[in-house]
């Protein structure tokens, strides 16, 4: 079989079994969500009616699939907290926001981590290393919403660089937004520069211990050469395919980023609306961040066998 | 001048982490006796003030204590924390052994949830949960647990795996241990370091995401402090009370860095590479060697004078090269042979100016063409690389760059050596040189990549790399250990052929006396870094000890055939007729007919499974006091087949009958087959306690007496495998094999992995204990000279199927 074709069946299987996973957590273990939204002591009537308006009377395998149909074409239902409006039109404007942020991490950890990933190992044990290392402990001993908080207190109190807790909207002033999205966007992604760089260092120093380094050694290869020509290359595969599974991390990051900046994004929905327990909502929130992050993996798999000769076959 | 580490010395990050966690948790244990407020009295007047002798870290909006809170906050974080990587490591241990250890669809079922939930981002899985059971300490508890299982299962499934792949797992289960036994007796003490390792990062996260869960509102409800429930307060203070934010992340962040700083420098070395090695170098420096034979230089292409290389470690620098003298003369192959570990591989290594980063040169020099070459600058070190002494290594696979084709990796030498050549003057030669190693079709080879390649073609790649750029020498490290051997005979005539044609001098390594007698000229002895001497080849006779004992076991060719393997009432016609088995009255012990073993083979979830046959239609009759030899390349099936006689394998077809019981195993390598977490006592009783009734005394008992029999001393019980010689560690094999008084053995090259001059003492050991325990033997080598010596009965095996040789 095709080996693409292959990779997009896994795809919609592991899709499917997150929507199985989730239709189960929300819609089956928290019980009847009616008598749950109305209170114990509501009528039969009210509860009947409720039940029907939701769809909650049928069997939990019509149930599944009318969900499904549902989700395939992003509509999740109604919100069970705020009544007028769908789960679709609450997350509509939040999605760009937290994707935007999401998006904006992840080019700024591929461009701060592997220039300074380089850094470090050219010279291991060096100033340039021992500096970076140092800081990437610190980083990541940091937790994100901490250095969150600190950014804003230093850029935005102390240096006045930005207004906390402003947002413009994207409709009216793109770079506005953007600059706007700016620190944030550092702060997620903080952390996760600190252990891409670690990471590459540890492939790399695997890397360097190869006999292949020997050899290409062993031929008068520079150490700038041997670097550059050799290990670089070998050492980016995996840190490809890392930067696929940090997308995971970014997505939690931006959750809590949102808070502390006062985003709108879906992060901030998703925190407001399992405090009012609104499983609809958090439903939605988690399948699309899940889809986004397999999504992504698929890109990288596929990415990775382009770069690689050794996976054609 | 192995020496062994003798104390723990501190790496001065650790030593930093370790002072930060007391730092935090002293305070901490102190708040169970005695604290000075009451966490969550409030008052009214002291409202947000400032740090003071009174309150150290201020006061909070309600007007507490913060210093209190801090205090509470990261106990409460901590217990979360603890009890989260308890609960997460203890389940996630426990679904990880089981599924590496078993595999199947289980394992791939498992790992498919566990694909799904590393989709998610760990924090929202959190979030998920905690919605579900809503919020609270526990469910806060039972959500982290939730999340941090899919992370100790997956480390503890590859701990698993990896292990699992050791034959210390399979010796178990040939004595008999039961799959828990196993699994948690035998398999996990040897995943103690990476679950600790584990255990620290988990503890690490696991504050980390409780204090994002309290942050968020979701974690330890209110008035109850928490380190994150604290920060999302403080936040809003921020203008006002900076103090507050300040104390709370500050406790925070030191208490991480402590956990991150201990659980990264756990165990790494405390040594600083860059100063030792200034250090000796600079005390060279002042070095005069008296440089000799300077008429000689003409001749001699390479010196090298009293030369010492070490390797930098805790305990100091153990040196691996102690004093060695040599010089290689123009158009010379020179042998250097010695067993693993003479140090002849880190010669060259150190000749070429590529030892190990954690090698040093702590006295002597290299001579180039008469020039210093010992403290070259790197520039300057690889103008010579390549160009003038080039260098061929063991496994031509793993020396060659995967991500470039092999064309490719040849041209990178002109490259490097000869930028003055057009693109198409380079690909000219480098096609040349390609065929002049005997590639065929070198202009479509140029385009290939080298996992495309035989073996013996990589080798060629190699070969026309160290020669294209005219390099006067060229170091061979046992360039024909990893092929077979009619190519390896091959191999050694491309270098006889390029020493002929271009005079390039040639260094040979290999421990192969033979390899260096078909085209060495003269060999240098080597042993525990120093050269025992020099010798004409073809061999001289040997003027040192070792010299003489490591000739005599290579050619050794005394027979044990007679002695030990037919004699006992039989006529010794019957041993060479394959149809003359009539005469011999001796009981037939293992008997296969058409018998014949697959391998499942599955490569998805959905794919069907498929049988891929590895042993077909053996016929073989084993009797009493035979010793069966089994030749054959590597990979042919061999170990599978005996796998098969002890009832190993799972899909078999055909008729295999054993009387007397499943057979006991010895394995090439005692250091994998024995578990390097046990002593000698532990593992010869293991055995003894799950197969017999025997009480501790008789056990101890047994033991004494199978290590008399071995000619080990009963001392020796308390050690660990690790630390016993070569020769005593396969010594511990064998008394595991016979202290059951199993009929049947299985050698699996016992003696290939041993030291030449213990191998004879091997040798003769199982031999006779082969006559007094009147032991059946079937012995697996590549080794046809061996086999030829001390077997009756010979069959070799290609591709799956036997054939009687004798």
């Amino acid at each position: 079989m095709n080996w693409y074709l292959k990779k997009l069946i896994s795809f919609i299987i592991t899709i499917l079994s997150v929507a199985i996973l989730s239709f189960v957590m929300f819609q089956v273990i928290p019980g009847n969500a009616a008598i749950a939204r109305l209170g114990t002591e509501a009528t039969p009537e009210a509860v009947e009616a409720l039940n029907k308006e939701y769809g909650y009377d049928k069997s939990l395998p019509v149930r599944f699939v009318n969900w499904l149909g549902g989700a395939v074409r992003g509509d999740f239902g109604k919100s069970m907290r705020y009544e007028t409006m769908t789960v679709a039109e609450l997350i509509k404007g939040r999605l760009p926001v937290t994707l935007t942020l999401a998006g904006m991490s992840v080019i700024l950890i591929i461009l701060i981590a592997i220039p300074l990933g380089i850094l470090t190992t050219r010279d291991p044990g060096g100033t340039a290393d021992r500096i970076t290392d140092g800081s990437m402990v610190a980083v990541m001993a940091i937790p994100s919403f901490v250095q969150g908080i600190l950014i804003t207190f230093v850029f935005g109190i102390v240096l006045k660089m930005f207004v906390p807790g402003g947002y413009v909207d994207p409709s009216k002033n793109l770079s506005g937004f953007i600059g706007f999205m700016l620190f944030p966007a550092i702060s997620v992604a903080l952390p996760k520069v600190a252990m891409t760089v670690r990471f590459m260092k540890t492939r790399v120093k695997a890397e360097l211990g190869k006999d292949y380094v020997r050899t290409a050694r062993a031929k008068g290869n520079t150490t700038r050469r041997v670097m550059w020509g050799h290990v670089f290359k070998n050492s980016l595969m995996p840190v490809i395919t890392f930067v696929g599974l940090i997308v995971a991390e970014v997505m939690a990051g931006s959750i809590m980023i949102e808070q502390v900046f006062n985003l709108p994004g879906m992060g901030r929905l998703l925190v407001t609306s399992i405090a009012n327990r609104d499983f609809n909502v958090v439903q939605a929130i988690v399948i699309y961040i899940a889809t986004a992050v397999i999504f992504v993996n698929m890109i990288v798999d596929i990415l990775y066998k382009i770069v690689d000769p050794r996976n054609i076959t | 001048m192995k020496e062994k580490r003798s104390a723990i010395k501190l790496n001065k990050n650790l030593i930093i982490g370790i002072v930060l966690l007391l730092l935090v948790s002293t305070p901490v244990v102190i708040s169970f006796l005695w604290m000075p407020y009451d966490v969550n009295s409030m008052d009214s007047s002291v409202i947000l003030t400032p740090p003071s002798i009174k309150h150290w870290f201020g006061t909070d909006n309600f007007g507490r204590d913060i210093f209190c809170r801090v205090i509470e906050g990261t106990r409460s974080t901590f217990m979360i924390a603890i009890f989260t990587v308890a609960a997460g490591a203890g389940i996630g241990c426990i679904l990880g052994a089981l599924t590496g250890y078993y595999g199947g669809v289980v394992d791939e079922i498992l790992m498919r949830v566990n694909d799904c939930l590393a989709s998610f981002p760990s924090i929202l899985l959190a979030l998920v949960v905690v919605s579900i059971l809503d919020k609270g300490i526990f469910n806060v508890c039972i959500a982290l647990a939730l999340v941090f299982i899919p992370s100790f299962a997956r480390i503890m499934r590859s701990e698993f795996i990896e292990q699992s792949k050791r034959d210390y797992v399979l010796n178990a289960k040939l004595m008999g241990a039961s799959d828990f036994r196993i699994i948690f007796i035998h398999i996990f003490p040897n995943t103690f370091k990476a679950l600790l390792t584990a255990m620290l990062v988990g503890l690490n996260n696991a504050v980390l995401a409780e204090a994002g869960l309290s942050f968020l509102g979701l974690g330890v409800e209110p008035p109850n402090p928490s380190l994150g429930r604290m920060l999302s307060e403080a936040q809003v203070y921020i203008w006002g009370a900076p103090w507050y934010v300040i104390s709370a992340s500050a406790v925070m962040i030191i208490a991480i860095l402590g956990i991150s700083l201990v659980s990264e420098n756990f165990g790494a070395p405390a040594f600083n590479l860059k100063k030792i090695k200034r250090t000796v170098a600079n005390a060279r420096l002042g070095e005069t060697t008296d440089k000799k034979n300077s008429d000689n230089e003409k001749e001699n292409i390479l010196n090298v004078e009293n030369l010492h290389v070490g390797f930098i470690s805790d305990s100091g620098i153990n040196e691996v090269i102690n004093g060695i003298n040599f010089s290689l003369d123009k158009g010379e192959i020179l042998g250097i042979v010695g067993e693993s570990g003479s140090g002849k591989s880190m010669t060259a290594l150190t000749v070429m100016g590529i030892a190990p980063n954690t090698s040093v040169i702590t006295h002597g020099k290299i001579y180039y063409e008469g020039r210093d070459i010992t403290d070259l600058g790197e520039s300057e070190y690889c103008k010579i690389r390549g160009k003038e002494i080039s260098m061929i290594f063991q496994e031509p696979m793993t020396s060659l760059n995967p991500l470039h084709t092999v064309g490719e990796q040849i041209d990178e030498v002109l490259d490097l050596h000869a930028s003055y050549l057009s693109a198409g003057e380079q690909r000219q030669r480098v096609i040349a040189a390609m065929a002049d190693t005997g590639l065929k079709d070198p202009d479509q080879l140029y385009n290939k990549y080298p996992h495309e390649l035989s073996g013996g073609m990589r080798q060629r790649i190699m070969i026309a790399m160290a020669v294209i750029a005219g390099a006067k020498i060229i170091i061979a490290d046992e360039p024909t250990t990893a092929l077979d051997a009619g190519l390896a005979d091959v191999i050694l005539e491309i270098f006889r052929g390029i020493n002929e044609k271009y005079g390039t001098s040639i260094i040979l390594i290999s421990h192969d006396l033979e390899v260096i007698a078909k085209i060495c000229t003269r060999a240098l002895i080597m042993r525990d870094g120093i050269i025992e001497e020099e010798i004409g080849v073809p061999f001289e006779t040997p003027k040192s000890e070792y010299g003489k004992k490591l000739l005599e076991a290579a050619y050794a060719d005394k027979s044990y055939v007679e002695e030990f393997c037919l004699s006992d009432g039989r006529d010794a016609d019957v041993a060479d007729g394959s149809g003359g088995n009539k005469k011999d009255s001796r009981e037939i012990i293992m008997s296969a007919r058409d018998y014949n073993v697959f391998y499942r083979v599955r490569n998805g979830l959905f794919k069907k499974k498929s049988l891929r046959q590895v042993n077909f239609d053996i016929n073989m009759d084993i009797r009493r006091g035979d010793c069966v030899g089994l030749v054959g390349e590597s990979g042919c099936g061999k170990t599978t087949f005996v796998k098969g006689v002890a009832g190993l394998q799972k899909y078999t077809s055909g008729i295999m009958e054993l009387k007397g019981g499943k057979p006991a195993f010895v394995f090439q390598d005692p250091l994998s087959s024995l578990n390097p977490s046990k002593t000698v006592g532990w593992i010869l009783e293991e055995t003894l306690k799950i197969n017999t009734d025997l009480t501790k005394i008789e056990r101890i008992d047994k033991i004494k007496s199978i290590l008399k029999a071995v000619d080990l001393d009963d001392t020796l019980v308390e050690r660990k495998v690790t630390d016993l010689s070569g020769g005593q560690r396969q010594r511990v094999s064998i008394a595991q094999s016979i202290i059951l008084k199993h009929d049947l053995i299985i050698l699996d090259e016992p003696v290939s992995a041993l030291d030449v001059t213990i191998r004879e003492q091997i040798l003769e050991l199982l031999m006779r204990l082969k006559k007094e325990y009147d032991l059946t033997f079937i012995v697996i080598s590549h080794d046809r000279r061996l086999i030829n010596r001390i077997c009756n009965v010979v069959y070799h095996m290609e591709e799956g199927r036997i054939q009687k040789v004798r």
